[in-house]
């Protein structure tokens, strides 16, 4: 019984975590400029990022180690300094763009510039770490973040086409605009394939003791989670498909974004527009807050821990307190949200093959993993989404930059 | 190892392939791409102004909401504008 509902609560933690300003923004910016055409970047980053979360769930139950603390030893504290740096650097620009998330929803549904708003936000995001523990910040963010589960009823109200829709789950060439095609492609595989997800899971899962009993549950999160994850955000593309791509709008700015629910569902559309995007931000922003400090805590050797007061941990708060100052500061200073959160994607991608193929290499060590080992299928498809992603992003952030088309 | 091996194999070879794909893709803005790319971003602002107008009579938009989405649409038909004049030098 207690495994069903840690499934459950797994799942809910999939559905309602998986959305956030990245997957939103990205997966919306894609059905207005190409339609259906970029399925397929969606589902290709599903597949990998289920295929990661289970890893770093399966390093947990069996080693007993987290990820950044298995890196570490594995490696060395001096290569595990370039990981630490990359997955920080790019977890932090995510985290300003969460912050921007949950400031705009408040701009819309106020009137007030969103710039104001990112110091309460981040006051309000450290509140919530410093004084609730683990299970309170992933289970009550997530649990509200089934709201997001909206974007699926606007899909089905607008009638989605879902041959039309299966059709593209495939690559495919792009009909127009390559650049911006390739571009919008890798910052999709960014937000889906976020390091901080599976940084995170890892320690999770250390925070809620998991064994080797747990592999099946692991397995059922990372598959069907991450599964039903990336189907809400494939919503989120059909109804940007369908509202915006027919009348030829194209994303630029975050407050066109409400218009894609505002047609399928009204007044209510709107509103329930507001609170996805502004519960979605919030509850990645805590994810990703507590990440970055866990990664540092992690390979420094630090006391750290969710479920311990903030005084017993001071280093691992600390941590967390000075990167949500930041980031709030990023947001204060007026910086366009949506530009922020589609390039802090792009370079997710860029970073992938740095964060991924130590995983890699770690999932293969039986030092580790026993005979609980990577299979080469699971060891292909990762490093090829990585490496594929990388590369497409080296060419496409140079080219979107200088306003290739 | 073996499989971690194969699979940087498989992905060694498929690199130059995407590099290939994406810079034939890549080609240089000309005069007149950049004037039809100014153009279909006007036209976008005016189709979400449309969009916004229409929903805003349903009812299914807040006061509040509308006067951003206007402000939005303005600033965003002056920057095309103000492109379109740059580049007309």
């Amino acid at each position: 019984m207690n495994k069903l509902l840690e499934i459950a609560l797994g799942l809910v933690t999939g559905i309602g975590g998986f959305l956030e300003a990245g997957s939103l923004a990205t997966s919306a910016q894609a059905g207005a400029a190409f339609g259906f055409q970029l399925v397929w970047a969606i589902a290709l980053g599903t597949f990998c990022i289920a295929f990661l979360v289970e890893m770093a769930g399966r390093l947990a139950a069996v080693s007993k180690h987290t990820l950044p603390d298995a890196m570490r030893e594995r490696f060395g504290i001096r290569f595990f300094t370039v990981p630490l740096i990359a997955v920080v650097l790019v977890s932090f620009l995510v985290l300003a763009s969460e912050i921007g998330g949950v400031s705009l929803a408040l701009q819309l549904a106020t009137g007030v510039r969103f710039q104001w708003w990112a110091p309460v936000v981040a006051l309000a995001v450290w509140l919530l770490l410093w004084a609730h523990n683990f299970s309170l910040v992933e289970k009550g963010a997530s649990l509200l973040g089934l709201v997001t589960l909206v974007f699926l009823v606007g899909a089905h109200r607008l009638h989605a086409p879902l041959g039309e829709i299966a059709s593209n789950l495939l690559p495919g060439l792009p009909r127009q605009d390559p650049a911006r095609y390739w571009f919008t492609a890798v910052s999709i595989l960014g937000a889906s394939v976020s390091p901080y997800l599976f940084y995170f899971y890892s320690a999770g899962a250390i925070e809620d003791e998991w064994d080797e009993g747990y592999l099946g549950v692991n397995r059922m999160i990372a598959g069907l989670g991450m599964g039903f994850g990336g189907t809400v955000a494939i919503a989120v593309l059909v109804c940007a498909a369908m509202v915006f791509h027919s009348r030829g709008i194209q994303i630029d700015r975050y407050e066109q974004i409400p218009l894609i629910l505002a047609q399928p569902l009204g007044h209510w559309g709107f509103i329930l527009f507001v609170a996805s995007l502004g519960i979605a931000c919030f509850g990645a922003a805590l994810e990703i807050a507590l990440q970055i400090a866990y990664l540092i805590a992690q390979g420094f050797g630090w006391k750290w821990g969710e479920n311990i007061r903030p005084g017993q941990a001071a280093r691992f708060s600390l941590t967390y307190t000075l990167v949500i100052l930041l980031a709030g500061l990023v947001i204060l200073t007026g910086i366009d949200p949506l530009k922020l959160t589609i390039f802090s994607m792009a370079l997710t991608a860029l970073s992938l093959p740095v964060t991924v193929v130590p995983l890699l290499i770690i999932m293969n060590d039986p030092e580790y993993l026993g005979e609980n080992v990577n299979h080469w299928i699971a060891n292909a498809a990762v490093l090829v989404v990585s490496v594929i992603a990388c590369v497409v992003a080296l060419v496409a952030i140079p080219l979107q930059l200088m306003g290739g088309s | 190892m073996s499989g971690t091996r194969r699979a940087v194999g498989a992905t060694a070879s498929l690199l130059p392939l995407t590099a290939s794909l994406l810079l034939l893709s890549a080609c240089h803005s000309s005069p007149e791409k950049e004037q039809e790319k100014l153009r279909q971003q006007l036209s976008s602002w005016e189709a979400t102004d449309r969009l916004a107008s229409e929903l805003s009579d349903r009812g299914a938009l807040p006061g509040v909401y509308v006067r951003q989405i206007a402000e939005v649409v303005e600033q965003g038909k002056q920057k095309v504008r103000q492109q379109a004049a740059k580049s007309s030098q």
